[in-house]
């Protein structure tokens, strides 16, 4: 399969072919570098430029998104073998109060993708969890989602008490999530923030370039 | 002229003596930790009884009700027989339909959906509760009459009959979600399984209410902050037509309005709202792309539909009164010229929203809205 036809039916959700091709790729000698920086990373590129402009919406994105999984995991035996970290170490979760986790887990699937090792606490989570995260996994970037207002100052709140433990600037604070704007993520000492999943693989990768 | 009056004209795009105001739907409501407060602030004794245990929206009581100059009472559905609402010490509860909730915080959300890794087979053998269990309906008939007969209110069908929404409890959003693009045999047959499913409820509800009430909700997302949630092509091949069919049901039952709610970005599906039979679209979110522009949308939208709230609660209700009074104004002006205009907090007041900025919105809604708008 060429790899123009593998990153297209990543695009189009295609699992199995995905699956398919990548083995193929494998088999024909191709580094897992090279299949995740030349097929998977630009294929999911192109998922969330057309997320963002509205060209494809959530279900699209979501099964995209598995494909993109189903690739991955044929890798994912090697990767660990070598024991490789290609950009850096992520901590993910949806904060205190909050349970929704689609945005948050499209963007920890898009980081994967982009070769980021990523560690997702789930939802609803404390700021003393993500403190102890950042303690254990020491990761790059720290990544904070809020579906809700009234749960949003709980990002504010996380920031704080990384700041008052002394690992705020251990880490690059990133903010997301539908009613988060780039004006609130400055006013609660964030270092970035994203509209959406794509952009937030810019955003982490422009801190570790 | 009485509130129902004033309702009846604005459903019918005229002006009466002012913007008629909502308040008690599952989506014109008000959260319970918003609605304490408030009681607080008004040194009212107030009894807290939840009438939607994820959103967790309190009953608003009379008195403030009438404090807030609303004009309509909503006449609601109960629960199949053998269900009540029984949260356990750790937030879980089960629904009647299976599903697992947690509280968490300020709402709960499902966390367990009984229909997830089912097969299609398995879908076609499931059963629903029975949508027309008469305890979902037991002395409605009587409580509207009484309603209609003794009050001068609006009276308004509450419960909101929808088809993601349950989908997304049932099989889990993502896998839901998914369901569409990677198996849409699974998903249009859930899709027609819940359609009959309110089918049935509204025959048995609107025999209840149906002539009594001036419109009944439903509706569904389908917008997300910048844009469609799913495909205006998918919404308008597998969607829509679930939609015509249920308010041509609807239509054959009541001679009612229909309110529709969608969240989020839908400018581009106002045309197809109408002519799925929608009369009114609720709640115009003004924080979403393409909606904060209220004077197109009543340029181009108000002649065919009511349009309902228009004020922008994710964006301002959690600030000063005075960000609340100024796009409350603000809606009004764009909005109400003409009837065919319902004021409300355009989606619940959540429990961010201080005690004086409720009053302030609905005391604007109250004052700006008087006819002739900006006289």
């Amino acid at each position: 399969m060429l790899r123009e036809e593998i990153r297209e039916h990543v695009i189009l959700g295609h699992a199995t072919e995905t699956e398919t091709g990548v083995q193929e790729l494998l088999t024909a000698q191709v580094s897992v570098d090279e299949i995740i920086q030349q097929v998977l990373v630009p294929a999911m590129a192109v998922v969330g430029e057309k997320f963002r402009r509205n060209e494809i919406f959530v279900p699209e994105m979501l099964i995209a998104a598995r494909a993109m999984q189903a690739g991955l995991a044929v890798l994912e035996p090697l990767i660990l073998q070598t024991g490789r970290q290609y950009m850096g170490r992520v901590v993910i979760g949806t904060v205190k109060g909050d349970l929704h986790d689609i945005g948050k887990k499209l963007v920890a699937t898009m980081l994967q993708g982009a070769g980021w090792e990523v560690i997702d606490l789930g939802v609803d989570v404390a700021p003393e969890k993500f403190l102890q995260a950042v303690k254990e996994h020491k990761p790059e970037v720290v990544g904070l989602s809020a579906l809700l207002t009234t749960t949003m100052p709980n990002m504010k709140a996380t920031i704080e008490l990384l700041k008052e433990e002394g690992v705020r600037d251990q880490v690059h604070v990133m903010v997301g999530g539908a009613p988060v704007t780039e004006k609130f993520a400055k006013e609660v000492g964030a270092d970035g923030f994203a509209a959406d999943a794509g952009e937030a693989v810019e955003k982490c990768a422009a801190f570790v370039v | 002229m009485n509130s129902r009056e004033r309702v009846k004209l604005a459903l019918a795009h005229k002006e009466a003596d002012r913007v008629p105001i909502d308040n008690g739907g599952i989506v014109s409501g008000m959260h319970e930790a918003a609605y304490v407060k408030l009681t607080q602030f008004l040194g009212v004794d107030a009894k807290v009884s939840l009438y939607d245990p994820i959103q967790r929206l309190a009953s608003v009581e009379e008195p403030i009700l009438k404090r807030l100059h609303v004009d309509t009472r909503y006449l609601y559905a109960q629960a199949g027989a053998g269900w009540n609402y029984q949260e356990d010490e750790e937030g879980f509860w089960y629904d009647e339909w299976g599903v697992k909730h947690h509280h968490v915080g300020y709402y709960a959300d499902s966390v367990e959906h009984p229909l997830a890794g089912m097969t299609l087979k398995d879908l076609k053998a499931y059963k629903f509760p029975d949508p027309q269990d008469p305890a979902r309906f037991a002395g409605l008939k009587e409580k509207a009459l009484e309603l209609y007969e003794k009050t001068e209110y609006a009276l308004v069908g509450g419960t909101i009959g929808a088809l993601y929404a349950p989908a997304w409890d049932l099989r889990g959003y993502e896998q839901f979600m998914f369901d569409t693009a990677a198996d849409p045999a699974f998903a249009n047959y859930l899709l027609d399984k819940l359609l009959d499913w309110w089918l049935g409820f509204y025959e048995s509800y609107l025999d209840a209410i149906g002539d009594k009430i001036e419109y009944l909700w439903t509706g569904d997302d389908w917008g997300q902050q910048s844009g469609p949630l799913i495909s205006p092509v998918s919404f308008r091949e597998t969607v829509k037509p679930r939609f015509a069919k249920l308010h041509q049901f609807i239509k054959s039952k009541t001679k009612a309005k229909i309110a529709y709610h969608s969240c989020g970005s839908v400018y581009w599906a106002l045309q197809d709202f109408a002519e799925m039979g929608v009369d009114i679209i609720q709640p115009l979110q003004p924080s979403a792309a393409e909606m904060d522009d209220s004077e197109r949308i009543k340029r181009n939208f108000g002649d065919i539909l009511v349009l309902h709230g228009g004020t922008n609660n994710q964006g301002t209700f959690h600030l000063n009164t005075e960000a609340v009074i100024a796009d409350a104004k603000r809606r009004v002006a764009a909005l109400a010229p003409g009837g065919g205009y319902i004021f409300s907090s355009g989606h619940n007041i959540q429990p961010n929203c201080p005690p004086e900025n409720i009053l302030a919105l609905f005391d604007t809604g109250y004052e700006s809205g008087r006819y002739p708008i900006g006289g």
